[in-house]
């Protein structure tokens, strides 16, 4: 699912946000299977090098049906700007993590900042949009052009 | 006569230059329809819009009533994950706290995702002007920084320019020319501002909430550049207001809803973010994350009950979106940096009351409380700013003679053939135009020589069949001006054996609370409460015609006297008389003989969207055989009482300028009769239209012979 999407949008640079050593594994593998290049975001410039990659991958904490919303729940700003910067953004989001209204998610955010003190949530609801010249809708001006959830394992 | 004041003086030639900016005026209107549907369509997902509602007004008043406690939580929270958290008292210290932060780090770039409060504290010109580069980074906002403007329109700033402007001022920014096409203007604005991201020294931010119980903020945007700005820079500044905290996740949530619903009638904003704390990129932890929170004038508010309500705002801009003059006049002239009807008591507490000379643009129509998602009393809170500017600066004279036409009234009705004649002379109207303001191509109300009254004297007394009575309160254009639509009533309920009781009663007065006089509005209302509330102890029902009797005696005479127990009990037995022919209808005690089979163009008064928005009235019409058409804009006609009448542009020239589309949609269809429940609405529609408009109860009347 993952390589096709990719290649279809000409991506050739991907970055991965902080995962379980499964899924990364699994999703390396996918990605050099389809010849792409792993960017690691280190060093003192970790905005620059994410602002250069093509597509960025990032794992969903939990999902909202209601709102058709993706969360992210991030105790390292590398991991938000990877779902930020890059013009694709691809959210991995397990099946049994979806609630039906955004109302239930209180909970959860607060259970997120009462574990680790520090956090930045997101809830992102598709691409990035502006209205704002002559109120005509376009997509991507300062976020992901596309954003692809890729839904995995049991409902 | 008291001079008219430089500022008002201000006012009107800045209203004359908006009127003639036709294509602004069109796009502007373009949005605010956009807007208004948007939330329409919005809202119909929802199973109980006006349960929702209340949730928001009453998180809001639960926040602002324990403000202090969540103010102490949401700080000693946020200090203890990392933040900095700076409380300022005035609009200078806020500025003088962000610039002492940029002082500390040496930057030297500042980059903006909007914020409205920063707007209110003009953070911007004291940052550049101590040398700092600041660049808004929402697209909107950033059009009209280098366009050198004020905000047009709450949610969308830019409206007013065109693809090619647009193209035109980033064309001069860059120096190489942009195309005009959307796509290619994205392009251009996603690479440059990607630029000043990755640079900047300092984030800052509005917060949309504030949520105690763990010091986080929520920010709320479309274009992804509040995440930006908040996780790229080393320092990140919120500035929020103090009104914005709340206690709990769940109730930041249901505003979360509100905001997007309302603003633009998404399901939710596009990204929402939770920051608590500063989280670290890589390995560098020093990063900074500070609260400002404002005060402004703000705590002042909430000490005068007056203005308590306004913090209760959301910022949604869904006011804006309602509001008649605001669509001819825009951003520019009827607001200061806070637009709209919202912006009127929020300018004059924190802007000062001179610069919220805007609210004399205000028709009073009321349409922005019944549009507004946390339903809070904003035409209340505008007859106070009214009220209190023309106690600074002194009543129009025009004005002044408006307010005393209706106590002319019973002298003019008694000569009433004289009256109308002298009244229609050139000589005469060109007279009070010069003398009185008033515009003399407006028709004025004809008067009748036998007033309602006299006409019930003589024929009411008392049917001996009589089974029940109710009370009637007429008002201006049923006493003076169409007596035959008070008899077609009286006639109805006689048919019915329902005797009406006609109490000494003066008209509402609800245009001196409309022209900001709300000591006499609340002596006029004092005294018809006062002949009133001994039927409404008694139980007797009141019945009223006109709709902005209705709403003067249902929601004003509560408000002006302070909510007596007597104006209480009072507006709890008014009702519609639409409501109450309704009933006695269901009941099979007014029966229709005479089907009229017909099609019916029909209007919506303003202040009926606070009563029934005219259902009793139009399921009446539709049960006499009508076909049944509402035409309306979405916006008030125009009339707004007497506000048209006015001669000039803040007058006449607003009035028709904002009643154009209104009148198209009659004269663009056919119709056999027009209808409407207002006698000002009728006014304003057979002079726009050119075409008769018959009031609903005399086709009612017709229908029940013989």
């Amino acid at each position: 699912m993952l390589a096709p999407i990719l290649a279809s949008e000409n991506v050739q640079t991907v970055t991965l946000a902080t995962m379980s050593m499964e899924i990364r594994d699994k999703v390396t593998k996918s990605l050099a299977h389809a010849n792409m290049q792993i960017v690691e975001p280190n060093g003192i410039n970790i905005s620059r090098t994410l602002n250069e990659v093509d597509a960025g991958i990032t794992l969903s904490s939990f999902a909202i049906a209601e709102t058709g919303t993706v969360a992210e729940i991030c105790h390292q700003d590398a991991d938000r700007l990877t779902s930020a910067l890059p013009r694709i953004h691809i959210c991995l989001l397990q099946r049994d993590q979806i609630l039906g209204a955004l109302a239930e998610s209180a909970s959860l955010l607060r259970g997120a900042v009462e574990t680790h003190g520090r956090s930045a949530i997101s809830l992102i609801s598709g691409p990035s949009r502006t209205a704002d010249v002559e109120l005509k809708l376009v997509l991507g001006v300062h976020g992901p052009h596309q954003v692809h959830v890729i839904t995995y394992g049991e409902e | 006569m008291k001079a008219v004041s430089k500022s008002h003086r201000l006012l009107v030639e800045k209203l004359k230059g908006a009127l003639q900016e036709e294509d602004r005026l069109v796009a502007l209107y373009g949005a605010m329809k956009r807007g208004r549907d948007l939330r329409a369509q919005a809202l119909e997902e929802f199973e109980d819009f006006s349960a929702f509602r209340d949730e928001i007004k009453a998180i809001k008043d639960r926040s602002i009533s324990n403000l202090d406690q969540l103010l102490e939580e949401f700080s000693v929270q946020a200090k203890e994950r990392g933040t900095q958290v700076f409380m300022a008292q005035t609009a200078d210290e806020a500025n003088d706290y962000v610039l002492s932060i940029l002082k500390r780090i040496g930057g030297h770039l500042v980059a903006k995702s909007k914020s409205l409060t920063s707007e209110e504290i003009e953070l911007n010109r004291p940052l550049e002007a101590a040398g700092y580069s600041v660049v808004e980074t929402d697209l909107g906002e950033r059009i009209i920084q280098l366009a050198k403007e004020k905000p047009f329109h709450l949610v969308f700033p830019a409206i007013h320019k065109t693809s090619q402007e647009v193209s035109d001022i980033f064309s001069q920014e860059s120096r190489t020319p942009v195309s005009s096409d959307l796509n290619e203007i994205m392009k251009y604005v996603r690479t440059a501002l990607r630029d000043v991201f990755l640079s900047a020294d300092i984030g800052v931010s509005g917060a949309n909430i504030g949520i105690a119980e763990s010091g986080t903020v929520v920010v709320e945007t479309n274009e992804g550049n509040g995440r930006l700005v908040a996780s790229i820079p080393k320092v990140h500044v919120v500035i929020m207001g103090m009104e914005k905290i709340v206690s709990t996740f769940e109730e930041a949530l249901t505003l979360v809803r509100g905001h997007a619903v309302s603003a633009t009638g998404q399901r939710t904003t596009t990204y929402v973010s939770f920051i608590t704390g500063r989280t670290p990129l890589g390995q560098d932890s020093s990063r900074e994350l500070h609260f400002v929170i404002l005060d402004n004038g703000r705590r002042r508010m909430m000490e005068d009950r007056r203005f308590t309500e306004a913090l209760n705002c959301i910022r949604c801009g869904a006011c804006m979106n309602i509001c008649a003059p605001y669509s001819v006049s825009g951003g520019h002239v009827f607001g200061h940096i806070y637009p709209g009807p919202i912006g009127i008591p929020w300018t004059a507490n924190v802007h000062g009351l001179e610069k919220a000379k805007f609210a004399h643009l205000c028709f009073s129509c009321g349409l922005c409380k019944e549009i507004c998602p946390a339903d809070i009393d904003i035409p209340r809170m505008i007859s106070h700013v009214k009220e209190m500017d023309v106690k600074a600066d002194g009543q129009l004279f025009v004005n002044r003679v408006l307010e005393k036409y209706e106590s002319l009234a019973p002298f003019a009705s008694s000569i009433a053939p004289a009256w109308n004649w002298v009244m229609h002379r050139a000589t005469v109207r060109t007279l009070m135009e010069k003398v009185a303001g008033i515009d003399r191509a407006k028709d004025l109300p004809q008067f009748k020589r036998q007033r309602f009254s006299k006409w019930y004297k003589k024929n009411q007394q008392g049917n001996t069949n009589s089974t029940s009575t109710v009370v009637l309160f007429v008002d201006f254009f049923g006493e003076y001006i169409e007596p035959k639509v008070p008899i077609a009533l009286v006639e109805l309920l006689a048919s019915a054996n329902v005797d009406v009781i006609l109490p000494p009663q003066k008209t509402s007065g609800y245009p001196f609370v409309a022209y900001g006089d709300r000591r006499k509005a609340a002596e006029i209302a004092r005294w018809n409460v006062s002949f009133l509330y001994p039927y409404a102890k008694q139980g007797q029902d009141i019945i009223s015609i006109e709709p902005t009797a209705t709403y003067s005696l249902r929601y004003s005479y509560p408000d002006l006297l302070d909510r007596s127990e007597e104006s209480i009990v009072v507006a709890s037995r008014t009702f519609e008389a639409s409501e109450y022919i309704r009933k006695l209808v269901q009941q099979q005690q007014i029966l229709f003989q005479n089907k009229l089979y017909a099609k019916v163009a029909f209007h919506i008064p303003c202040h009926e969207r606070a009563l029934s928005s005219s259902r009793h009235t139009i399921e009446l019409l539709k049960g006499i055989g009508l076909q049944v058409d509402v035409r309306e804009t979405g916006m008030c006609c125009g009339m707004a009482g007497t506000f048209g009448l006015k001669t000039g542009p803040l007058g006449a020239g607003l009035s028709a300028a904002v009643g154009k589309p209104l009148f198209e949609l009659f004269k663009e269809q056919t119709q056999d009769y027009i209808a409407s429940e207002s006698g000002v609405c009728k006014l304003q529609l057979e002079q726009g239209t050119g075409l008769k408009v018959i009031h609903p109860l005399e086709l009612l009347r017709q229908a029940s012979a013989p």
